[in-house]
């Protein structure tokens, strides 16, 4: 059953229950007293007629005993007129008048009174009898109650008609107004069902410009429903961005596996010299390495990810000469040169392993992009750090690209040196563990710039 | 012997491959990338081409359509996706070969797409036995020796994959067929009467733990 059909329903037999409760009280009290005012009159009236009664009949005997009889009559003949049925027995047990009669009624002692409501067997009506017993006879009168409960009986009948009625009109009022109020409801509903149907947004929902509760609950569900969207969207970027770095991670284990495998089978199942010997198993040492270095740079990548460096106060000239240092090896080999310029020393708070291994990364990076001859230059200027090379720089398409996992600008030479083909995606999670910027400025043939930019709050 | 330009910007893979073609018979001609692959193809025209999908300069797909009509080729693809292997077929590429492979798989592979292409080797000398390839016959100093099928089916894939240990189970499965429910004793009893049969008890060699080998002594 729904909320509103319930409420109306509840709100219904409430009102019924409450009305026709009242009205029965109403009625109840209201016949209670009516019939009591109707016995009390009937009662004094019996009384009145009693006593009159018994002082003519005194007076008539005394006078004479033969009037009786005619005084009876005239008496039944003045009742009558006023409504009332008359009865009298005298003491030899001789009637006048007629009188339904009980038992109680016809036991009742000299000096009292006794009434009842009795029906009259005659025509079925209900009578209201009181008999008084006198000196040495019985007078009773009656009263036909059968037009005071058919009187009753209709006000009775008047009083249902109203309540009926007034619940009728009540049934239909608060239908239309439970169907109005429960409008936004309806429409909250759908829009619940529409959101979980997933299907896109296409009006406003018009209870929200309400004031009431159901106005907050429409603008909450509103609200909610764009915070769920993002993080939808959110959730959906990052899963595609794993599933990426899945598929490419699954791609860039596959070709030094296949190598690896082949040259071990080429070793256990042929025969060669000890030139052909060496020249596998060093390919198998390469690509081995080349695997290693890939799962070292992937566990710091997940470490970065999941949570914050300690951060220690950090030199930042002598972190550039460690880093130049380590790399001049290499450089020479190659014929570049690597120059450092750092005048003053800036403090910074970072982690040093990491931040040596970002340099050494970005600097192995430019003198891999050098020709022989040519000079790559550090240089730290407060909180900034550029690393310049005069290398083959880039055109605005792979610089783009350059940060993703696995993406290589030179493909052929960079796998030929062992690159494992995260530096980048590895620098920039450095970079941001640090809340620090980097920025690459390049174009084809005139070389590369970096520069990283630490700023004061240099914590996450 | 068939002539086979390998286009694959890994150099280990390259290696690799022109390793054991070499072992085989065959003439490796290694390229590095799709520019060079196209010129190759046109300057040396090799009997086949095994292209990488993903290389730099010009991709794999951009060099069959170039060179479709000129060469036979298989690709190389790391990608296990659906929609390259068709596409692959659909260029008109012979066959495809999904890295990481095993070297046997390639040979065989290369073997038929040069069967289908006449490309393939006919005759096979190898000290006082000649075989004839195509016409399923074998002669001793030119005197012919009868095999039974089974017989010539091993000596086969010996000299297919020549210098190059086989595994019994890997000779079972291909001169027996894959369900041969024979164990791998069968297989030492026909080496042992290929051996005495073709007088070659030194160049058909035991490899400990391995299996079998036909040893040429030079390579080629």
């Amino acid at each position: 059953m729904k909320y509103w059909q319930k409420l109306y329903l509840s709100v219904l037999i409430l009102f019924i229950v409450c009305l026709g409760g009242g009205f029965a009280a109403l009625a109840q009290y209201s016949i209670h007293t009516s019939y009591n005012e109707r016995k009390d009159a009937f009662l004094s009236v019996q009384h009145i007629v009693a006593e009159r009664l018994s002082s003519d009949m005194t007076a008539v005997r005394k006078r004479d005993p033969g009037a009786v009889l005619p005084l009876l009559r005239l008496y039944v003949e003045r009742m009558r007129r006023q409504g009332y049925m008359f009865w009298v027995e005298d003491a030899e047990g001789n009637t006048y008048g007629y009188l339904p009669m009980t038992a109680e009624l016809a036991a009742v002692r000299p000096g009292e009174r006794g009434y009842q409501v009795i029906k009259n067997e005659a025509d079925g009506h209900r009578c209201l009898v009181a008999v008084t017993a006198l000196s040495d006879f019985r007078f009773g009168l009656g009263d036909d109650l059968d037009a005071f409960f058919r009187d009753w009986h209709r006000t009775l009948l008047r009083y249902l008609i109203l309540v009926l009625s007034l619940v009728l009109l009540l049934a239909v009022g608060l239908f239309f107004v439970l169907q109005r109020l429960n409008r936004p409801i309806r429409e909250l509903e759908a829009e619940v069902d529409r959101i979980t149907e997933g299907a896109p947004k296409q009006q406003k929902i018009q209870a929200a410009d309400r004031q009431d509760e159901l106005g907050e609950l429409a603008r909450a569900l509103d609200q909610m429903e764009t915070t769920v969207q993002q993080q939808m969207q959110e959730l959906k970027e990052e899963s595609q961005a794993r599933q990426t770095l899945i598929d490419n991670l699954g791609h860039e284990m596959r070709t030094p596996l296949t190598a690896i495998k082949g040259f071990a089978q080429f070793l256990q199942r042929t025969e060669q010299d000890p030139e052909e010997t060496f020249k596998s198993t060093e390919i198998i040492c390469k690509e081995s390495d080349r695997l290693l270095k890939l799962s070292e740079a992937l566990v710091q990548l997940s470490v970065l990810r999941h949570e914050a460096p300690k951060m220690e106060t950090v030199h930042l000239k002598d972190l550039l000469q460690f880093a130049v240092d380590s790399t001049r090896t290499k450089a020479e080999e190659r014929g570049v040169s690597v120059q450092l310029r750092a005048e003053e020393d800036t403090v910074l708070q970072g982690a040093p392993a990491l931040l040596e291994s970002l340099m050494i990364n970005l600097i192995d990076n430019a003198v891999k992009a050098s020709k022989p001859g040519d000079r790559v230059s550090v240089t730290a200027e407060g909180r900034c750090v550029r690393i310049t090379d005069m290398g083959c720089g880039m055109d605005p398409e792979t610089l783009q690209k350059i940060e993703q996992p696995f993406f290589r600008a030179d493909k052929a030479r960079s796998r030929q040196e062992g690159s494992a083909g995260i530096g980048l995606a590895l620098c920039r999670a450095i970079v941001d563990a640090h809340g620090a910027s980097m920025t690459f400025q390049s174009a084809p043939g005139t070389g590369t710039v970096v520069e990283i930019i630490f700023y004061d709050s240099a914590t996450t | 012997m068939a002539r086979i330009l390998i286009a694959e910007d890994d150099t280990s893979i390259n290696m690799l491959i022109a390793a054991n073609l070499r072992l085989v018979g065959h003439t490796p001609i290694q390229v590095y990338d799709g520019i060079e692959a196209v010129q190759a193809v046109r300057t040396q025209h090799p009997d086949l081409l095994l292209l990488d999908v993903m290389m730099p300069g010009l991709d794999g797909f951009s060099v069959m359509e170039k060179v479709r009509d000129e060469v036979p080729v298989i690709f190389i693809t790391a990608r296990t996706g659906l929609e390259d292997r068709l596409q692959g077929l659909g260029y008109g590429a012979e066959d495809y070969i999904v890295k990481p492979f095993e070297i046997l798989e390639v040979l065989a592979r290369i073997e038929n797409v040069l069967r289908r292409t006449h490309k393939n080797q006919n005759e096979f000398r190898i000290k006082d036995v000649r075989v004839d390839l195509d016409g399923r016959h074998v002669y001793l100093q030119d005197q012919e020796v009868t095999l039974t099928p089974q017989e010539f089916q091993l000596l086969e894939i010996l000299i297919i994959n020549r210098n190059l240990a086989l595994s019994r189970e890997k000779i079972l499965e291909t001169a027996w067929g894959y369900d041969y429910e024979g164990d791998t004793r069968t297989v030492d009893v026909h080496i042992q009467r290929l051996r005495k049969k073709l007088n070659l008890e030194q160049e058909i060699q035991t490899v400990y733990k391995v299996g079998y080998r036909l040893q040429t002594g030079g390579k080629g």
